[in-house]
This record gives C-alpha cells, structure tokens and sequence, in this order.
C-alpha cells in the first residue's frame, strides 16, 4: 500500500538573510562604531573640562593664597624686571584630581595636576609704554604670577595679579 | 522587522551616545560658564589689584614728594608742590598724567564714546530694569540733592542718550597678566600690543574709584536740621536755608553781647548732644542729604532714630534752653552700620528702619544715595613727611616706678611700655586718645603725644640756674617729651615737603621775625605749642571726685590746686586750680642736651604795668598838729596812722579831732607799689583759676619824693600772690587779666597799721614811708638826688612759682619755689602832682558799718552837698588814717561797683598814679613769655611826670575804664565800653610791618586782649546766671556735664592764638602777630612761605567720643576737600564738603558797636543785628561769589588766588587760604575779600573768632583719604581665531565673543596696624628719613571692607 504519509505543512517563516544579518550587522555596527568614536573625544572634551574646572579651582586657590600670604615671602622686592620663582625653589606644585594638594606621584592621592608658577613685575602697557608699579624706594608693588598647568598631556597658562597689601 | 529592530536598537544606542555628548556638551558649558564666572571675577580682582597698586604707589612717597587724593586720581607733588604724578584712578590709556591740564582733558575726549564699543564702556550704563551701577541721575539730577549737579554731560553720539553716562577705556588683558590699553583700528576693532595666538586676550576690563571721603559717614555725620527738608535747585539748596542754620547746628563759645551768642550761651549743647560739639564728625550735616534722597522730610526724632550712636534731646539742635534737668543726652550703642544699604535696617533691632517705612521708594533712594554717603571713610593723620602727627591731647606720663611725680630725668627712659591705663589719672578718654596715637614695637611704646605729671616747672634741687629749691622733675623733661619736641625741631628745620620754604633754616633770620634766628623763634613757637597742649584740660572733671570740706572736687588732676579750708572752695575751685609753670628750656632744662634759650606760657600771669599810687593820708587845714607819733625822718613832722588815735570827722566830713596831723600847709604823703598782670593763658570764665606765686621787688628803696627816701624796703622783698584766697571772684584770673586788685586784696600793711593779717597770705610789704611834702601842686619823684646824672631808679621785679603744687596750707603759707621771669622796670625822675586828701569819701553812713559806708546810696560830702557815688575807702590800705579798716580794701573789691571811684579819678587833686606801662613794642603782653623782660618794655604811661596829670597809668577793673588820662585799643579809634588788653601806648594793634594786628576776642564780655585761646573746659548755668555771661557761671569740674576732648580741642587750629614775633634775648619783639590759621591780611608774616597753616599738619587730634572715630593715626568721617571728580569733571558733587560747611558761622561785630559788643550780660540785642553769619556757599558752577567758588577756581586753574593752573587741595591745612565767604557776601578776589574781611565790618572780630570757624572745620576735612570704592565692568574675552596671529592680536566687537561679564564695586580701606614689626620710632630718626628708614607711608596695609555685585 502506499499510503502518503503527510505532514502538515510549515507555514513559511522567512530568516534573515545572511546579506540582511550583514547589512544589518553593518549598519548598527557603523552606527554604533561611529558613535562610539565620538565617545574618547567626548571623554577628551568632558575631562577637558572637569580639569579646566579644577584648573580654574587650583588658580582661585593659589591666587587666593598668594593674596593672603606675606608680599615679601613670595617675591624678592630687589627683582625688579625680573622673573622670580614663588612657592619654594622647585617652583612646582602638585594637584590630584580633585584639585586637592598632593606631595606627588604617589597614591593614594596621585597628582593629576602639575603646577609651575613664576612671577615678573605687573605691566600695564600704556600709551606711555609699559609700567610697572613701585614704591617710592623702587620696590615692585605688583607681580603677576603666570601659572602653567600641565595635565593630560597639555598645558594651561592662566594669570593672576598679586599686590602688595602690606603684610 | 529587522529593520525595526536595528532602528530600535540604533535609536537606543543613539540616544545613549547623544544623552552621553549632550552631558558632554553640557558640562563643557558649564565648565566654560564656570571658567568665565571665575575668569570675570579674577578680571575685576585685577582691576581692583590695579588700583591698589596704583594708590599704593602713589602713596608710598618719601619726603620731599607729598600725595592727595581726589575722586579719581591720586596726585604726586613734588618737594616745591609742582605736580609731578597724577595717578589716574581709573581706566585710560595712559595711567599717569604730569599735570592737572591734562588730566582735566580727559573729559574732552569722552565726545561720541558710544560709537566706539572697543574702547569705551559706560560704568554707569543703565540696565533693562532701570537700575544704575553707579548713580541713578533721575529725571532732574539739579534737583537731587545739594552739591550734586551736571552740565555739559559728553554726547554719546549715538541715538542712545543716557542720563549720566561715566566712560572709561577699556584696558585689554592678555593670558600672561599684562594689561595693555588698546590702539584703535575703527569703532569695533582694536589691536592688543603683546598679544598673539599663544598669548591671547583674555578680557578686559573697565574701573573707576571713587574717593570715600568724598562722601558723608552715615556712622560719623550726625548734623540736624531739625526736620526742615530744603529745595533742591540747581544742586544748592536756597540760601534760607543756612541762613536758618539749618543743615546742622552751630556752636561756639559766646563772645558777644549778641542774640546770637546769648543763644549759644544759654541753649549750650550737653552731654552726648555730639552734633553741636564744635568741629566733632557729627556736626557734619546728615539728616538734610537723607530728606533730600528720600524725597521726604526726616523728623528729628526719625533722623536721630537712624544714627547708631547720636541721640536727639539736649538743646535739641540749640532750639531750646538748657537747664539743670536736661543736661545730658543718654548714650546710644546701636551698632555701626556696614554698608549704606545697612540703613535700610533699624540699628537696634534689625527690623525696618525709618527710612525703610518712611518711603515708597527707599530702595532706590538707598541705591542712589550710596554715591552721596559711605560707611567707610577714612583718613591717615599722618604729616607731610608720612610721619605721624602728634596728638593735640596731654597724657598722664606713665613711666615706671614714677607714681604720680617724677623723681629724677635719669628715671625716663626714651620708651614707655604700652599705657596700661592708670585708672588714678587716666580716664577712658585719655586711654583711647593714648592708643590712637601710639605706635607698639618690641614690647614698647611710642607714644606720639605729649605727657605731663608736674604742673611746676621746677627742677629737683639740681638746676644750677634756678637754685633748685623745687621737686620733680618738669614735664619738658620728660625722655619722650624731649624726643617729641626734638622731633618736631627736626622737621622743621628741613623744607615743608609738597610747599618748600624752611620755618627753622639755620643760619638764618626768621619769617616772622628778621630780627632773630629762625630756629630760635622756631622754637620758641614749638615751646608754646608744648605749654598750650600741656595746660589743655588741667581740670578733668572725670577723674575721680573727693570731698573736702563739704565741697567735691576732682582728685588726681593736673593743676588742681589746693582745697585748704572751706573758704577757699569757691564753686569747685580751689586755690592754685588751673595754674600750670610755664615751660623754660633753658639751664637744667634741655631738649636733647640743647637748651632751646625758650619760653612758654604756662598760666601764670606776666607784669604788663608797675604804678606808684601816692595817698595823701593826711592833711592839715585849720587844726592843731600833733606830736606823736615819732616822724620817719628827723627833719619831718612824722605821721604815722594810730589806731587809738587817728583823725575823726564828722558826718559831713570835717575832722572833729585832730591828732597827728602834719603842720600847715603839709600834706603827709604815702605810696605803695601797684603790679597789673595779664595771663595770656586766662581761664576765666571756664575755670576760675587761681594764680599761686611770688612777687619780689629789688630797688624801691632807691626811690626818693622830695628828696627823701620813700621805701624802706630792703631788696629782694617778696610778696606771695594767691587768688581765691578769700574773694575768689574777684581775685582770681578775672578778665583774663590777674589785674592789680589780685594783688592787693585782702591784705594789710602790717604792725602799726593793722592789726592781723586776715588772709594767710602775709602783709602787703610794697608800702612806701610816710613822708610829709609841702603842700605845693607838684612833688619830685625819683632817683636819690645825691646822685648825679641818675635819671631813673631801676626797679627789679621778679616772678616765683610757689614751691609745691600743694600750694597753701594756711598752717604753713605759701613757700617760694623757683623764678620764672624777671623784670627790669626803670622809673623815671619826675616831677608829679601832690596828691590831697579825700576827706569827703570818708563819709556817709548807708553802710551802717562805721566805715563810711560801703555800697552807695547818696553820700554828704563836703559843704553839705550830695553825690550818687560810694564812699571812697582806698585809703583804707593806711589803717586808721584817712581810712578806716585795712580789710576793707579787699572788701571794696568785693561789692564790684563804681571802681571808677577807686582812684579817685572824679576828684582831680586827690590821689595820684604814675605807672610804667608797656612800651608799643611790647604792648602785646604776649611778648613777654622770656626769662628776662628789659627795661625797655616799659615805658612812662601817657602824662607821667608832666606835673599835671594825676592819673598816668593804664590799669583797669572788671574791664571797666578806670578813670585815666587814655586807654590802648586793639583795634584803632573804637570807642571801647570794655578796654581791652592794650598798653596806653597804642592806638590800634598792628605787626611790626603795619599789618592788621591779631588778638582774641574775650569770652563772653570779657575785654579783647592779647590771649592765646585757651580751650573750652565747659560752663554752665547755675540759676545765679547765664553760662558764659555771669560772673556767678560755674565751671563745670565738679561733674563733667559738657566734657568731651573733642569739644575743648576742635583741632589744632586752636594753637593759631600763639604769638610768632617772641624774642627770647628780649631785643626785638614783634608783636600783635600770631600763627595765622585764616587767609590772613596782605603783608601778614604768616602768609609768607612757609605758610603758618603748614605747622597744623605735625598735629591732629583724635576723636573718641561717644566712641573711637580714631584708630591708629586715621579718623573716620573726615571729607575730602579735593571734592572734584575725574574724568567726570561735568559731575559736580561737593554735597560732603557742604555738610562740613553747614554747621559754620563766620563772627561778625563791626566797628560802629564797640561800646556795645562787650557789655555786661543784657537780654537785649546790643548789637542791633546778627553777630553770627551762616556761609554763602554757592552753586557749583561759575562765578557765583560763594565760598565753593575758591574751590572751583582752584581746581581749573581759573584766576591766580591760588595757582593759575589747575591743582588740588595738597593739605586739609589749606583750607585755612579759603575765604568763609558769609551770606551776604560775594568772593571776587583774594585782594577783595582781604579788603572786607579786615574792614570795618569785622573790624571787632579777634583772631581767635576768625579762626574758629577753621578749627572747626580743619579737625573734619582732609586731602588723604585711606578708602577708596572701585567701580568696576569686566568681561571675559574670545577673540575670533582669524583676530589673532602668531605675533597679532585683535579684538573686534562683532567677531569676538564675550563671555562673561561682572559689574560691581569693592571699597578697599589702607590702614596702619600700630603693632607692625619694623616701624622705626620716627621720634628719634633725623629728619628728613635717611634712606634706609621708610616712613609709616611704607607700611600701610589693605583690606577689603566692602563689596558690592551690580544686578541689572
């Protein structure tokens, strides 16, 4: 006898297709790919800047010190017209990364942020040429202390103007 | 739907990446908002940075070179007062100008600024809500308030017009911290010089400072005006409104017999009413400038509600009289406040303030009034050198192991520690004045004021000079002392820095006097200087009280005298009180090892006058001569007074007995010695002081009358002085003048003529022999006629100072100390009218008292007619002669009336006086204050010796004219009711050089003289008369109601009665010329270079009362005279300077009421107008003949009174050249204005009276100010990336962004911290500084006490 065996028919379920899987593959990949290209340039540009803000926390901090702290410890008065190192003989500070105060490289607190700052004689460049402020025995009144911050294989410049408050 | 699923899955990835580079984005933004914020903020720390190095700079001046501040602009002078640097205090292109023309250019230059945003910035730009960052100018500015006005405001030059536009430059600011001022390209476009790519622009900024002191102290000012709201009109305020007095209230000592000063007298400000203090920072007006921001009229009650420590009550602005029930104001101690806007909120409690209540619009009132009125504003009370000044204010020496009195020099070290405050002699007053003028270093102080323990002069036991019979050691002795005074000396023997010309350039003749060496003079001012400062509050009724006899009085003062017994106790004074030595630098007493060859005042009285009073004592007519008792001389028929004995008369004056009458024909003649003094120094109405001292005479007994000798009395006799013995009223230092009756009160001749002395002060030993001379119309007096060519008897007559400062007990007496002065007084041989007896003032019997009488009352006389006088008892002096009682001379002087009868001057023929009096060159008795007077001082009162004048001498009483045959004037041809203090021998006070002659005014009605304005130490009324008026006022030592330092000591214009023309050697004095502290008459020697005024600024004195508005040598609430502002030169605001003005009245007595102006206390107006006139100040713009008008012209340069060349005010001493011009009054011209001031309309106005406006005024004005207000706009900077190269940067206005931008203001405050380590003692450094001394220039420090964010 023959008997057909039958079976119910599959209904048809259409798969993707390797070239759908691919192209699809592809177009979320690049997509993604390309999104996820921005994202070290965007954690470039957000640790930018954070690290601007804690450059700009470590100039208010340092330039706030400096106001407050005795003129005459800071800056030689018989330097005029030249540069003088502020801050010790190194010159150099170290910041982590929240812009706290750190010896150096070490943990727990590794440094982020290094700071060198010199100063030179305040200028204001006039109509007359540039002048520098001093007392009546020639003693620098002003000085403005550049910083540079070097973090994250760049460096910073900012200024600050110091003066002679007296004390 | 594979689709569907990656777009699913790209949407979420997607919006992951995107939320993850928006957090991204958005961090970064807020970084750079961040970074901006903070980057705007260091902007405008650096343009506040810039102006403190800039005024640091500024100020940090070495001798020669001054500074002065004005709103704007900081000017460096140099030694000779060119200007050398002006500092521009805001931001310009050029930091410095050379002059003040070009500084007054700027403004020219604003034209059209708005058309050009890369250069110019408007601070004052209003902001979309309305609001200013500066100055709300309102609809009218004109109509603000007064002093505030604008003309000619710089057009913008666009259609935006702003009300009061205030642009400045902005100055560019690079990465590396340079500041640079731009080059223009065009409107938008400026090119950066150092800029670059690597160095970009980073910002710019914009600032303007404001000179705090230009501005009225809402803390200090206190002046009332008693809620009248002025209007506003044209920036002035009408000229009824100061001619009320309004605006602030004025006070003064009373002078004249005007309404205006029975006022001041009798509505005297109390305690605690700080706003009628006289030259106090609360008499700045204040209440006036808040009604006029307010736009509503402040009550006084409302107003003093808002002063945090005046308070309203007292004499309520001088509105109502004074008793003893309201006499002091309660001390208020609200805090300060610490920022206008703080006045918003009450002091006390913090809840709406008056004003906060008063006004819709207090807000904005507040926010416009911050360019008229300050919490902080400071001065430095540092001298022309940058040294420190020395306080006006005695301090109770403090050395170590002293006790109350010093028992050696070697004792003193140069130091003294830091005053503890000796609560025995120091009051809370004397401990803050010590501190604000103290400088600390190593545990030492450096006191910059004077100390005093002994108010003696005399020297323990070791003065090769003066015989050493003293104790103590005297105050210039004291280490500090001398160091001051050599201080002092250094400085002013080098030129005044910022004006040159030298007071004490050795080697050569003085500008006062070109008769003596400069530094010789010099210090004979400085010496007086030290003796006025040293007698300043010798009473202080603060110290502790004792009570002694039933009477309370201060304890532990400085010349308190002695409270021996209940009857010296006269009204809280005792005997000796108030009595200082004068101050010799000369022998023992050295300033560094140097005897100065110098004199002061003291307060002891000098010999203006010596008379011999000749006294018929008896007279025979008809009668039989007596025989007893025994005659002097053997050739003569004796008389002598016996008390058993004496003559009788009737009741209508015959004698009814006769015994021991000289022959017929014969008239018994008798003499005695009459001394007239002048205390220049005179306290009388304040304190009743009471002079203590010795007399000693040499010489009498050369004299002969008729060739007979006249005295008995051997050399050196001395005579002890002391008022209030017994009559103190009368005794004392009355009239400023310790005249004859001080004297000779209360005291007898003797045995044989009295019976007891009655006064423990001894007999009176200046009496002549009785000598019998024929009854002819004339007498030779002199030399012993044995003696050939002897012209004149020398008399010599010398000062003592009692020997301790406990001067009397009546157990012991009085002992002599040292010798203060001698005096060489020649009398002439003359020939002299015989004096006749007075028989018929020995009559009368109203008195009741057997002494023929005592005080009026129709008296018979001879021949049975009557006269409306007092029976004459000088006589009286000859016990039982013509007299009666010896006491009863004193007891004349007592009734106070009909003196006139004293020397029988109504009875030619009787009595008969002959004085030496002083010579023109001396007539100013302040030329006596020298070791040695020569005889030259002296000379024959008018009519002495013609033979037929009886009455030749210039004495007087109670300022009355005695009878005599002239009187001196002071000022030429018055017709006096009150003489002054002038020797016989002038008409008219004048200089050496002709000049317009100074002398003060005497209080009250008290007799012009030559004094030297002694300070206030209060008075008042005691319901037996009127403060100031009355004889019967009271000094108020007892209970302090009217102390205050600041009240006795406006400033140290009060030295400006100080004669400058003393000769120490004695040969040529130049009188009738004093420190001249006004602009003064053409030709005065104080105008010539270096001006007197100059000396002012070695002086200052604190204010510490209610609490310190001094710190360490600087004074809160003191204004700016440099008022003017830059570059906004069209913004006019004199608004502080009129509040300092307001409370002034310029004295005005013309020559027409000289015999009313200074008559006994009279309800009435004797001077029929006002004596008192408030200030013409004027407007603020052209030549409108105010007083401010001075200001302006010095400030452009316009005229030549000043400069010819624009300049400022480079001393607050300069005020003393600008003319108070008083309402009804015009200023043209220096010439003119000299021309009113010294003619005929203030003809009666002493020195001190001219002057006292000015020291009013000097104590709260300055040139310096220690607080500045920087106005500020920054912005943070992005230059567009094509505006910068590598070696260019440029900012153009549309190209570039702008990132962040700050407005605001920071008040920045430079002050001395006293305890700064190296601070040298400048007291011992020579002068000028050597260059390895920095003045106290160098060490001021910064701070920052205000600051203030614009919110647009």
């Amino acid at each position: 006898m023959n008997r057909r065996v039958s079976f119910p028919k599959k209904q048809f379920c259409p798969a993707f297709s390797l070239v759908e899987v691919v192209l699809a593959l592809g177009v979320v990949s690049f997509a993604v790919i390309t999104m996820l290209a921005l994202v070290p340039t965007s954690m470039t540009v957000y640790q930018q800047a954070e690290a601007n803000n804690v450059e700009t926390q470590i100039v208010q901090k340092v330039s706030t010190e400096l106001q407050n702290a005795p003129y005459h410890s800071l800056f030689n008065p018989a330097g005029v017209g030249t540069n003088t190192t502020v801050f010790g003989t190194t010159g150099e500070r170290f910041y982590d990364m929240e812009g706290d105060l750190t010896n150096g490289q070490s943990s727990p607190n590794p440094a982020v942020y290094a700071v060198t700052m010199t100063s030179y004689p305040f200028t204001n460049v006039s109509s007359g040429g540039p002048m520098t402020f001093a007392d009546g025995s020639g003693n620098v009144l002003a000085q403005t202390v550049q910083f540079n911050i070097v973090s994250h294989s760049r460096t910073n410049t900012f200024s600050a103007l110091i003066v002679n408050k007296g004390y | 739907m594979a689709l569907v699923i990656v777009l699913f899955t790209l949407l979420i990835v997607s919006a992951l990446v995107v939320s993850f580079l928006t957090a991204v984005q958005l961090e970064t933004r807020a970084s750079a908002s961040y970074q901006a914020t903070a980057a705007t903020q260091q902007l405008s720390d650096t343009a506040v940075n810039m102006v403190l190095a800039e005024i640091s700079a500024a100020t940090s001046q070495q001798a020669p070179n001054i500074w002065a501040s004005q709103p704007g602009a900081i000017w460096v002078f140099d030694g000779t007062g060119t200007p050398k640097t002006i500092y521009r205090l805001y931001s310009w292109p050029s930091t410095t100008a050379t002059s003040g023309t070009s500084l007054l250019g700027d403004a020219s230059q604003m034209a059209n600024w708005a058309t050009a945003p890369a250069l110019w910035v408007d601070l004052n730009a209003e902001s979309a809500s309305g609001k200013y960052p500066i100055i709300d100018p309102g609809s009218n500015p004109n109509a603000l308030v007064d002093g505030f006005s604008t003309n000619s405001v710089p057009s913008s030059g666009t259609s935006a017009t702003p009300s009061l536009p205030m642009p400045v430059q902005w100055l560019y600011v690079l990465q590396n911290g340079a500041v640079v001022a731009p080059t223009k390209i065009d409107n938008n476009t400026v090119m950066v010089s150092g800029g670059s790519a690597s160095n970009p622009i980073v910002g710019r900024i914009a600032y303007w400072t404001d000179d705090e002191t230009c501005k009225v102290n809402v803390n200090t000012a206190g002046g009332d005006d008693g809620g009248a709201a002025p209007t506003v009109s044209g920036g002035t305020v009408g000229t009824s409104f100061y001619a009320n007095n309004a605006g602030a209230t004025f006070w003064d000592v009373p002078h004249f017999n005007s309404s205006d000063d029975l006022s001041l007298a009798t509505n005297q400000a109390v305690q605690g009413e700080y706003q009628r203090y006289p030259g106090h920072p609360a008499s700045t007006a204040l209440s006036y400038l808040l009604s006029s921001l307010m736009g509503s009229t402040l009550s006084s009650a409302n107003f003093y509600s808002l002063t945090p420590r005046y308070a309203f009550g007292g004499s309520q602005g001088g509105t109502v009289g004074i008793s003893s029930g309201e006499m002091n104001i309660p001390l208020k101690s609200d805090r300060l406040y610490t920022s206008v806007d703080d006045m918003l909120f009450s002091s006390s409690n913090r809840a709406a303030s008056t004003i906060n209540s008063q006004s819709a619009n207090c807000s904005a009132a507040m926010q416009r009034s911050r360019f008229f009125l300050t919490a902080h504003s400071v001065a430095p009370e540092l001298n022309l050198r940058g040294e420190p000044r020395v306080s006006m204010w005695p301090i109770w020496d403090e050395t170590p192991g002293n006790g109350n009195w010093i028992s050696s020099a070697a004792a003193w070290t140069n130091t003294a520690p830091v005053p503890s405050g000796d609560a025995k002699h120091m009051t809370a007053f004397d401990q803050t004045l010590s501190f604000c003028s103290t400088l600390v270093s190593g545990g030492y102080a450096y006191p910059y004021y004077f100390t005093r323990a002994n108010n003696t002069n005399v020297v323990a036991g070791t003065d090769p000079i003066n015989g050493g019979n003293g104790q103590g050691t005297p105050d210039v002795l004291i280490a500090r002392n001398q160091k001051l005074l050599g201080y002092l000396d250094a400085m002013l023997t080098n030129a005044v820095p910022g004006f040159g010309g030298t007071f004490s350039a050795p080697g050569t003749s003085s500008k006062w006097n070109a008769n003596v060496d400069a530094q010789l003079e010099t210090r004979q001012v400085l010496t007086e200087m030290f003796d006025y400062v040293r007698t300043i509050n010798s009473l202080d009724p603060n110290l502790p009280q004792v009570v002694t006899g039933g009477a309370t009085y201060p304890n532990n003062v400085y010349a308190a005298g002695t409270p021996s017994s209940g009857n010296v106790l006269w009204q809280g004074i005792s005997v000796g009180a108030g009595q200082v030595a004068p101050t010799e630098i000369s022998g023992y007493t050295k300033v560094n090892g140097t005897a100065w060859g110098t004199q002061g005042y003291g307060s002891l009285p000098l010999l203006t006058e010596a008379d011999l009073h000749f006294v018929a004592i008896g007279q025979n007519t008809n009668l039989v001569t007596g025989a007893a008792p025994a005659p002097v001389f053997s050739d003569q028929i004796g008389y002598r007074g016996d008390p058993s004995a004496g003559p009788t008369y009737t009741s209508t004056g015959m004698l009814t007995s006769n015994v021991n009458l000289p022959p017929t024909n014969s008239v018994a003649v008798q003499a005695y010695l009459l001394l007239n003094f002048v205390n220049p120094n005179h306290w009388t109405p304040w304190a009743h002081a009471e002079p203590v001292f010795f007399v000693d005479v040499s010489g009498l007994n050369g004299l002969y009358l008729n060739g007979y000798p006249l005295f008995s009395i051997p050399n050196n006799q001395d005579c002890a002085v002391a008022g209030g013995i017994k009559y103190d009223a009368l005794a004392s230092a009355q009239w400023g003048a310790f005249d004859f009756r001080g004297m000779v009160a209360d005291r007898v001749l003797g045995p044989g003529y009295d019976n007891a002395a009655s006064s423990g002060l001894g007999n009176y030993p200046f009496y002549s022999n009785i000598v019998g001379v024929t009854n002819t119309p004339t007498m030779s007096v002199g030399s012993n006629p044995a003696v050939t060519n002897a012209l004149f008897v020398p008399l010599t007559i010398k000062i003592y100072q009692p020997l301790n400062t406990s001067y009397l007990t009546v157990s012991t007496g009085l002992q002599r100390g040292d010798l203060v002065q001698t005096y060489t007084v020649n009398v002439p041989n003359a020939t002299i009218t015989t004096p006749s007896l007075a028989l018929f003032r020995r009559i009368g019997t109203p008195g009741g008292n057997g002494n023929g009488g005592t005080n009026g009352g129709p008296q018979s006389i001879s021949g049975g007619t009557t006269a409306t006088v007092n029976s004459d008892r000088w006589r009286d002096i000859f016990a039982d002669g013509a007299g009666g009682q010896a006491w009863e001379m004193a007891t004349y002087f007592q009734s106070g009336n009909n003196v006139s009868h004293i020397l029988a001057g109504s009875w030619p023929g009787q009595d008969v006086v002959q004085g030496m009096v002083l010579a023109p060159a001396w007539s100013d008795a302040r030329m006596l204050a020298i070791s040695n007077v020569p005889s030259s001082a002296f000379i024959t009162a008018p009519g002495y010796g013609n033979g037929l004048t009886n009455l030749a001498y210039g004495i007087r009483a109670f300022g009355m004219p005695l009878p005599g045959p002239s009187f001196g004037t002071l000022t030429k041809n018055a017709s006096y009711s009150a003489w002054p203090l002038a020797s016989p021998s002038i008409n008219g006070a004048t200089t050496t050089g002709g000049v317009t002659g100074d002398w003060d005014n005497g209080t009250m009605s008290y007799p012009d003289g030559p004094y030297i304005n002694k300070t206030d130490e209060g008075n008042q009324e005691t319901g037996q008369g009127v403060a100031y008026y009355q004889w019967n006022q009271m000094f108020t030592s007892t209970n302090g109601v009217y102390f205050s330092p600041n009240r006795q000591v406006p400033s140290p214009v009060m030295l400006g009665s100080l004669p400058t023309g003393v000769d120490p050697s004695g040969n040529h004095p130049a009188g009738w010329q004093t420190l001249l502290f006004r602009p003064g008459p053409a030709g005065h020697p104080g105008s010539t270079v270096p001006e007197d005024e100059l000396l002012l600024d070695l002086f200052w004195m604190p204010v510490t009362d209610p609490y310190p508005m001094s710190e360490s040598f600087a004074t809160l609430g003191k204004v700016n005279l440099n008022y003017e502002i830059v570059p906004f030169t069209y913004i006019n605001r004199s608004t502080a300077l009129r509040a300092v003005l307001s409370s002034e009245k310029v004295a005005a007595v013309p020559f027409n009421k000289a015999s009313t102006y200074k008559v006994e206390w009279s309800s009435s107006n004797n001077l029929g107008g006002a004596a008192r006139l408030s200030l013409n100040l004027g407007s603020d713009t052209g030549s409108d003949g105010g007083t401010l008008q001075q200001f302006r012209d010095m400030f452009t340069g316009a005229g030549s009174f000043f400069s010819g060349t624009p300049m400022i005010f480079r001393s607050a001493a300069q005020i003393c050249d600008v003319f108070l011009v008083p309402q009804g009054y015009s200023w043209t011209s220096g010439s003119a204005a000299q021309a009113a001031w010294y003619g005929t309309a203030f003809a009666m106005v002493g020195d001190n009276e001219r002057e006292r406006p000015y020291a009013d005024i000097y104590g709260r004005v300055t040139t310096k100010s220690n607080c500045f207000k920087v106005h500020y706009t920054v912005q943070s900077l992005k230059p567009a990336p094509g505006d910068m190269t590598a070696t260019t940067c440029q900012w153009n206005e549309t190209r570039g962004a702008i990132t962040g931008q700050y407005s605001g203001s920071t008040v920045i405050e430079r002050y001395i911290d006293p305890t700064a380590s190296g601070i040298p003692d400048y007291a011992v450094q020579p002068q000028p500084l050597p260059s390895s001394v920095p003045n106290l220039e160098s060490f001021y420090r910064w701070r920052v006490v205000e600051q203030h964010q614009f919110v647009p």
